[in-house]
């Protein structure tokens, strides 16, 4: 199992405490939160023009960091404390013998979050360890310009770092329980609570509830959605990037960005149209994840949904072989032409990046008909980044270290595998009626 | 991955035979179509321009390919209509227009018809179809391709601004983006040849080589050269690279 060292948003942090892993009623919380706490988005108190729907498919009271300004102060403030924890320059992009998170919190740092309600970056470290006050400073000073409005705070967690890295041994070493080293779980350190969330399945309930009583509050236990998450036999909550297939073990395409319906809140996730017709029920390896809807228009639009209200999702994409495994998606916008450092992760060819964005129009005409308006791209090595198998695997770039901003989703090849095609996040969203979890 | 058959896919398979044999009575000799509308463009194979109010830019253009038209976008000043959706349409929704013809997209931008501020010079092209191909790099530089006839002089500064202290260069095109995109969506017509509708292949506009650039191994020498006649130099076939889904 990997731990994995990704700060949630908000609202995955809610999906969690109300029992669920994704999504959840974002104001089902306790009024008052310890100051300790990264607030979730108060969306009953906000107006309707901040909770309208954009063309870009964020809600309003998201563009602040979703924006391409928000994007850039984050990457700096993300780029900042990866300078404050020096070991993880040298541990090959968290698969190195000691993991990204305990490397951080060695130094102090529990990670990152954002407060949508002060449009706050938010680091949060404990000030016995990490010299707060100068890490706030240079975060400050490397986000100044960059976003207009955009705060950065430097906030002490709830938890001691020292707490925190006795609470990962406990979990590192599964010795809590006699079946703790049999369990399937998902684990990572969430810094908007500074707890580690953990998610069993309901089989474990017996191993869950001890490690419950064992870390008391450092850990946020739930039961119902665990398993093996690799990308190849991709387990509840379900994540993009993941081999997917009609019907059981039979994997031949890759899902995209996991994202949420906004005619119905239903969750799933976004794929290459012409990999499966309505209706197929689609697994990763032996994982069940939903029901392929909402292809129309093939082929000018390669895209449609797998979407289940049973399986439970989190906004998080599938980027091995490494550097790291999974990202976080935390934003949605096209790339233009001549932007670099895109990246796509398909279930063959695995995480490329390095591609530089030739063309917004490209189309790709076969037996089925012409798709247009594709994106196109390619490394300057002319390195293969796009084989069969690949539809539908997220284009991303990374806005952080351990984030995405989802740019489109991969439906072809040209010039054998060295240059992708892709349709682009907005027409994605804007055709399948959804928006990109964050 | 094997091949389902999608019966979604016939209709527009049908538009497809239909708005090819159109083409092929008009276009025969390589000529494009005129880019006004025309009252008899429905009656002769051409279509009716959709209705894309409010629509956003993206699927607006996305929509008028699928229906072999040219989608070239204007940025407006409208302060009724959110950034980003369409304003409106030139031709007007519903005018019938002949397949390939260019319809103006104009979309309400974020500072009205002024470039956002930030927009790099990759963006200040592709908001600006009526005066630039495209951008590309060379030699660690970016080229910005015009159009013929476009006065560089007029755009310097908006240029200097892209650029942001950034070299770039200069470089005019014999063909404009326009006359480009037409030829490109003529191509996805696919009435070259009989088995024109079942190879596959990569299109794009190739700011560097001024040209629509058509990518596929599966191109007979017959298919090559019929195209390189139809289109000359406004066609740049690449015979060594394949393309497809994956």
């Amino acid at each position: 199992m990997q731990l994995r060292n990704a700060s949630l948003s908000a609202f995955a942090v809610l999906g969690l405490a109300g029992g669920l892993l994704v999504g959840g009623a974002a104001d089902a919380v306790p009024a008052a939160l310890p100051a300790c706490v990264v607030a979730p988005p108060k969306i009953s108190s906000f107006s309707a023009a901040d909770r309208a729907l954009l063309p870009d498919q964020h809600l309003a009271f998201e563009q602040w960091i979703t924006g391409d300004a928000g994007q850039k102060a984050n990457a700096a403030v993300q780029d900042t404390i990866a300078k404050s924890v020096p070991e993880l320059a040298n541990n090959n992009d968290g698969k190195g013998p000691v993991s990204d998170t305990e490397l951080s919190l060695r130094r102090g740092i529990i990670g990152s979050a954002y407060d949508h309600n002060s449009h706050s970056i938010v680091v949060v470290a404990d000030g016995k360890v990490a010299d707060t006050a100068a890490l706030g400073a240079k975060a400050r000073s490397a986000s100044a310009g960059l976003a207009a409005g955009v705060q950065v705070d430097v906030r002490q967690g709830c938890s001691s770092a020292a707490d925190l890295l006795d609470a990962l041994g406990v979990i590192k070493r599964r010795d809590w329980h006699p079946q703790a080293k049999s369990a399937s779980f998902v684990s990572y350190l969430d810094a908007a609570t500074s707890t580690f969330q953990i998610s069993f399945d309901a089989a474990d309930k017996a191993v869950a509830e001890s490690l419950r009583a064992r870390l008391g509050s450092r850990v946020t236990v739930t039961l119902g959605g665990a398993g093996r998450t690799d990308r190849f036999n991709d387990g509840r909550p379900h994540f993009g990037g993941s081999a997917i297939g009609v019907g059981a073990n039979d994997n031949i395409c890759t899902s995209g960005f996991t994202v949420r319906r906004n005619s119905d809140g239903m969750r799933g996730e976004t794929t290459a149209g012409h990999c499966f017709n309505n209706g197929d029920a689609i697994y990763s390896g032996s994982k069940f994840h939903g029901t392929a809807t909402g292809e129309y228009d093939y082929p000018n639009y390669d895209m449609t949904l797998v979407l289940s209200n049973s399986e439970t999702w989190s906004p998080i994409i599938h980027v091995d072989p490494c550097c790291p495994d999974t990202r976080t998606q935390t934003g949605a916008a096209n790339p233009s032409v001549g932007t670099t450092g895109v990246c796509i992760s398909g279930m063959v060819s695995l995480s490329r990046c390095g591609i530089t964005i030739s063309s917004l129009d490209g189309n790709l005409c076969d037996q089925d008909g012409c798709t247009s308006g594709l994106i196109i791209g390619a490394r300057a090595d002319n390195g293969i980044i796009d084989q069969p198998g690949d539809s539908g695997a997220p284009v991303y770039t990374r806005p952080g270290s351990s984030t995405a901003t989802a740019r489109g989703g991969g439906i072809g090849q040209k010039n054998n595998g060295t240059i992708m095609c892709a349709e682009r996040i907005s027409n994605i969203t804007a055709h399948l009626g959804v928006t990109v979890l964050t | 991955m094997s091949h389902r058959i999608r019966t979604a896919a016939l209709p527009l398979l049908a538009a497809l035979l239909v708005a090819g044999c159109a083409a092929r009575t008009g276009d025969a000799d390589g000529d494009l179509v005129a880019d006004a509308p025309s009252p008899t463009a429905a009656a002769s194979g051409g279509r009716a321009v959709p209705d894309l109010h409010r629509v956003a830019a993206d699927d607006a253009m996305k929509r008028l390919a699928g229906q072999q038209l040219v989608g070239q976008a204007r940025y407006v000043a409208d302060a009724g209509t959110p950034p980003g959706l369409v304003v409106r349409t030139e031709p007007a929704a519903g005018a019938a227009v002949a397949a390939n013809s260019v319809v103006v997209v104009e979309i309400s931008g974020e500072g009205g018809a002024e470039d956002p501020a930030g927009v790099t010079l990759g963006e200040l092209a592709e908001r600006h179809p009526e005066a630039f191909v495209g951008t590309f790099i060379e030699a660690g530089k970016t080229v910005v391709a015009t159009n013929p006839g476009t006065k560089v002089a007029d755009w310097r500064a908006r240029l200097d601004k892209a650029a942001a202290g950034a070299k770039y260069e200069v470089r005019a095109c014999k063909h404009g983006w326009s006359e480009l995109a037409q030829v490109k969506s003529t191509l996805t017509i696919r009435d070259w040849s009989a088995d024109a509708s079942k190879i596959s292949f990569g299109l794009e506009i190739d700011a560097s080589r001024c040209a629509v650039k058509l990518s596929s191994t599966q191109l007979t020498d017959a298919d090559a050269k019929l195209l390189q006649d139809r289109y000359g130099d406004r066609l740049l076939l690449d015979r060594n690279s394949s393309a497809g889904r994956t």
